[in-house]
């Protein structure tokens, strides 16, 4: 099966959807259903379009990296679709695009192609963020959206003056003959990086996720927050582990804006009180920690850091749609809730990282990894900014299961009377998530064989053919 | 006795007491009594028959007498105090969850002990954090649970980060492999010892980390205080003996000494008498009678600590045996506490009074728990501040040890206080239809009485144990005849004090039963000269019963300010985050868009 479909079947629909709008939900569900069958059939290579040899065409890449990625965000894309089964309908044609902008995105292995995916995905994005009518936080997100894609848009400008091409394996096939030398890329890597910077929530660009999140329901949570936050991520990191790491100068500049995204927004989570809050400022915290990760090359953990993050998110924000906002004013509620509240505090500990949870596994393989590169600050700093995670997830997650106020023993008569509505679908995809964090923890063997070619994205088939043809002059 | 099994039946009686317990409450909690007494008991009669044979992979053990003897106290504790359960549970939030995370916290500290290989300590070591950080909020705190999983972090990655950092430089996860191939590098071994002692402290509750103690325990639910103090706080002093016995002093030769013991090790008896001062004092003021156990707590880690850093066999012995000793102690107190308010629903000493009339047991129980705890012979407690005095005053450590005597005579003042407030004097009105406890009830706070009675008077049989945990740390035993203890300066004859204590009581009861009866006045029985009392609860003998000496401190600098501080700090380091970045001004953020772009970009266009 062509990889190209998973682009173009749900941008087909996304057309056709305009026209049969009665059966906008249902073309939303088949394209969603379609893909993650897809995924799993795709193979490995790279893919030209219309014919023409790369680096002319626009060419898509699937190795186990974007294999990996894809099977993830159509997984998560399909949960986000069942779980919105009533709502959607309004949105379905935004739906469809969001899903061609995830997937083109993934798969492109052109830097201008990526950028009008990019675009794509964004426009989409704010004609969702429109649903709860709050149209000046959509605004922020559109102004500094706008402004951070033309920054790249300006770095592939400068990229393109300066090597010639724009298309990711041809680039590294230059820099890595040295036709093109990494030092003379700075500037072009920095626009795009800070291009790239806004949608990966990097401070201090981040403006926008405030005001977004703070007010998302379980439509827009698990959207923004979830999958297509995981979606840059595994954008940066492609970019990033291939191209960024090579320039010292952008690497040094990335990782100290990437440390203080973590403290700032661990310490940012922790002065919050809303949950929702609380929720997107610990997103942003480990949106630097994962670019940490990826630009120390430990592109397996990293990936595994994105999986665990988008997995715990997507249930948070879920969940945290569901409920009003302020959480001294939801001591209890999950007394009566048990159906979110477990999987709510699951998500919770696995990012705090409880033994044996995705979490822990992730957190203790980074710190591992870390310390054998002989690096001994950026863990420590990882483990003070843990304290602090740890302290504000089970003040929220203790003040959520337990009622009364502060020096009166625990009480359920006091327990917040809210009843919240949890349709069938969604408590499967729910448990499934939730299984997902457990058995991953308990076993993460399949994840490693899965995305071994990940680990190894450095040596990717680009580099193994530059050695096979002897062309390292 | 396979240790594996043993591990594997408790956290499997964790997770089947919860779906026990949702069928019948009363059913899951004595579903934790059984568990827990199966695994004391089973642990006890083959205590010369442990091995160790994997069952599920990753989880290796190894067997050592002084994870024995730690499992052994903290197993018994558990059994013990899990008797409460039946008739607290109704009164919990969550009662499912409460039963699994008791079964599952205490199979995480007997995997703790046992455990060959750090990263399957780090894992137990987080289940025991976990599932008794969900138990505390249950009680009359959701802060303390904060608190206590802060500080708990603090220690656990602390411990964490040396784990990977001794697996870098010496190649290895096992525990006992990497200790001895410490000593080969003197520098990481220094960073390890302060990473661990980080860990200990932490969780043993001494100064400086002592915050959560008070908090955590003065607020659990009436039956895991006894577990808290009594047992989990042990969990410090476990990985205090790997850094400090386990580990071969020689590691520190390069460092000087102070009065002949390495200086590390002085620093830190140095703050294990700090912290003997600060809990006594500390103790002193309170008024809830949980809190003031909790605080007598913190001064007895410091002991435990003075004890093992003195790294010879009475220093290491007499910290083992008050670590038993203080866990019966605290752990009763506790219990007797719990009792008390089991009947009147309060702890706080000036709304109790004259308890020993309707529970002249749970009186008897937390008297001889007291005694224990203050040192005082006949009891357990006794002979390990005895072991400790005699190791302190033998090396002339004269400022550790004038903090260790100060601690002791200021518990006189402490654990009295509740004495004469809870159970002696009147009964207040509202408490007069107070009954005691249920047998059952009774039993282990009973049990826990004797134990602690008879380790006082025979104390070698706990001794000869403790020798052996000290030959196979290659320490020389404690030289034991029949019934008496040799000390550096002078042998102990326990059962000949607990005689002369014997017939004292005998001659003051005498007295007492002689001698004409005192007369009974209403508690609020209070007079003026001719001025008219509105509030006669000030009046009572127990409001501000300390008040004078408070006084003397009661300006001091706390330690909870500083820390009060820091987490104000991270707040405002949060809200000038929130402030600079993540306002509803999209200008604001293209301006930090294009600051930023200048700024990195500056080296490369000048």
């Amino acid at each position: 099966m062509s990889p190209v479909l998973l682009i173009v079947l749900p941008l087909l629909l996304a057309f056709v959807s305009t026209l049969f709008s009665s059966q906008k939900k249902n073309l939303l569900i088949l394209a969603s259903l379609v893909n993650v069958a897809l995924v799993f059939m795709i193979e490995n290579g790279e893919v030209m379009i219309g014919g023409f040899q790369p680096p002319f065409g626009i060419s898509l890449l699937i190795d186990g990296y974007s294999a990996f990625a894809l099977t993830v965000v159509n997984l998560l894309f399909f949960g986000f679709v069942l779980i919105n089964v009533t709502k959607v309908k309004k949105y379905a044609t935004v739906g469809l695009i969001l899903l061609t902008g995830i997937n083109g995105m993934i798969l492109t292995n052109d830097l201008f192609n990526l950028f009008v995916f990019i675009e794509l995905t964004a426009i989409a994005t704010y004609i969702l963020t429109t649903n709860d009518e709050s149209y000046k936080s959509t605004f922020q997100y559109l102004v500094i959206g706008v402004v951070g894609s033309g920054i790249y848009l300006l770095g592939l400008m400068s990229l393109y003056n300066i090597a010639g091409t724009l298309n990711l394996s041809d680039l590294m096939l230059l820099i890595s003959i040295n036709v093109v030398s990494v030092k003379s890329l700075t500037i072009p890597f920095l626009f795009m990086f800070i291009g790239l910077a806004v949608e990966v929530k990097m401070i201090p660009v981040n403006g926008w996720v405030k005001t977004i999140l703070s007010r998302a329901d379980e439509m827009v949570g698990p959207m923004v927050g979830s999958i297509l936050a995981g979606t840059y991520l595994f954008v940066f990191g492609r970019i990033a582990t291939e191209l960024f790491t090579l320039n010292e100068t952008i690497t040094t500049v990335i990782v100290v804006l990437s440390l203080v995204t973590l403290i700032t927004g661990e310490a940012m989570a922790f002065s919050s009180k809303k949950i929702r809050e609380i929720i997107l400022y610990s997103s942003i915290a480990q949106a630097g920690l994962i670019t940490i990760l990826f630009m120390s090359n430990l592109t397996y953990l990293a990936v595994l850091a994105v999986l665990s993050n988008v997995l715990s998110k997507f249930v948070m924000y879920y969940t945290s749609g569901k409920l009003n906002d302020e959480m001294d004013n939801l001591k209890g509620v999950f007394i009566k809730n048990k159906c979110v509240g477990i999987p709510f505090t699951i998500s919770a500990l696995s990012i705090v990282g409880f033994p044996l949870f995705i979490g822990f596994y992730v957190k203790m393989n980074s710190l591992y990894s870390l310390i054998i590169m002989e690096e001994y600050l950026i863990p420590a700093i990882i483990l003070i900014t843990a304290v602090i995670e740890g302290a504000y997830f089970i003040r929220l997650i203790v003040k959520l299961w337990n009622p009364s106020n502060e020096g009166v023993k625990s009480n359920i008569e006091d327990a917040v009377d809210l009843n919240i509505e949890v349709p069938v679908l969604n408590r499967v995809v729910m448990a499934v998530i939730v299984v997902t964090i457990i058995t991953f923890g308990f076993m993460p063997t399949p994840l490693k064989d899965f995305s071994v070619e990940a680990n190894s994205l450095n040596e990717s088939s680009v580099i193994r053919e530059i050695e096979t043809l002897g062309g390292n002059n | 006795m396979n240790i594996s099994l043993l591990i594997i039946i408790l956290l499997i009686g964790g997770i089947a007491s919860y779906f026990l317990t949702k069928v019948n409450e009363q059913l899951g909690a004595y579903s934790t009594i059984a568990f827990s007494l199966y695994g004391f008991i089973m642990l006890l009669i083959n205590i010369d028959s442990i091995y160790t044979e994997t069952l599920v992979p990753y989880m290796e053990f190894r067997v050592s007498e002084l994870a024995t003897y730690f499992s052994l106290v903290m197993l018994f504790i558990y059994s013990m105090v899990s008797f409460f359960n039946p008739f607290f549970i109704k009164k919990y939030s969550h009662k499912a969850a409460y039963n699994a995370f008791y079964l599952l916290s205490l199979a995480g500290t007997v995997g703790l002990f046992y455990a060959s290989n750090f990263i399957v300590m780090f894992i137990f070591w987080e289940l025991v954090v976990f599932t008794s950080m969900f138990i505390i909020p249950l009680g009359k705190s959701r802060n303390a649970s904060v608190v206590y999983y802060a500080v708990s972090a603090i220690g656990s990655f602390a411990m964490l980060y040396g784990m990977f950092l001794m697996f870098v430089k010496l190649g290895t996860f096992n525990i006992y492999e990497a200790f001895a191939l410490l000593p080969g590098n003197q520098n990481l071994a220094v960073i390890i010892y302060v990473l661990f002692g980080v860990a200990a402290f932490a969780k043993l509750g001494a100064y400086p980390l002592h915050i959560w103690l008070p908090l955590a325990h003065g607020s659990a639910p009436d039956t895991f205080s006894p577990v808290l103090s009594g047992g989990l706080v042990k969990m410090g002093a476990f990985v205090g003996m790997l850094t400090l016995v386990v580990l071969d002093q020689s590691a520190f030769s390069h460092l000087p000494t102070m009065f002949g013991i390495p200086i590390l090790n002085y620093v830190l008896m140095i703050l294990g008498g700090i912290s003997i001062v600060v809990g006594t004092l500390m103790a002193i003021s309170q008024d809830d009678a949980k809190k003031l156990l909790a605080y007598s707590s913190v001064s007895n880690s410091g002991y435990i600590l003075i004890g093992m850093a003195m790294a010879d066999s009475i220093g290491v012995g007499g910290s083992l045996f008050h670590i038993f000793a203080h866990a019966l102690g605290s752990g009763a107190a506790f219990m007797a506490i719990g009792a008390v308010s089991y009947r009147t629903g309060t702890t706080k000493m000036s709304e109790l009074g004259g308890m020993i009339h309707p529970m002249p047991v749970t009186y008897m129980v937390y008297l001889m728990a007291i005694i224990s705890l203050a040192g005082i012979p006949p009891m357990g407690g006794f002979i390990s501040k005895w072991l400790i005095f005699q190791t302190l005053i033998d090396k002339g450590l004269v400022f550790v040890a004038a903090a260790a005597f100060f601690g002791s005579i200021g518990s006189f003042l402490y654990v009295f206080r509740p004495l004469a407030a809870l159970f002696l004097g009147q009964k207040l009105p509202k408490h007069k239809d107070v009954k005691e406890v249920n047998i059952l009830m009774l039993l282990p706070m009973g049990i826990m009485s004797m134990v602690t009675f008879i380790i006082g008077v025979w104390p070698v049989i706990v001794l000869d144990y403790i020798n052996k945990v000290l030959v196979s740390l290659n320490i020389a035993p404690i030289i034991l005849e029949g019934f008496t203890i040799q000390g550096f300066n002078g042998t102990l004859h326990p059962a000949l004090i607990a005689g002369i204590f014997g017939f004292g009581v005998v001659l003051a009861a005498i007295m007492f039963f002689l001698l004409p009866k005192s007369r009974k006045v209403g508690l609020m029985d209070t007079y003026t000269a001719g001025e008219f009392i509105y509030t006669p609860e000030l009046l009572h003998y127990s409001a501000d019963f300390y008040a004078p000496i408070e006084r003397l401190y009661a300006k001091y600098p706390k330690l909870i300010d500083f820390y009060k501080s820091v987490v104000g700090k991270i707040k405002e380091l949060g809200e000038i985050g929130k402030y600079l970045f993540m306002r509803m001004k999209p200008a604001l953020s293209v301006l930090w868009l294009i600051v930023i772009l200048i700024l990195v970009m500056w080296g490369e266009l000048v």
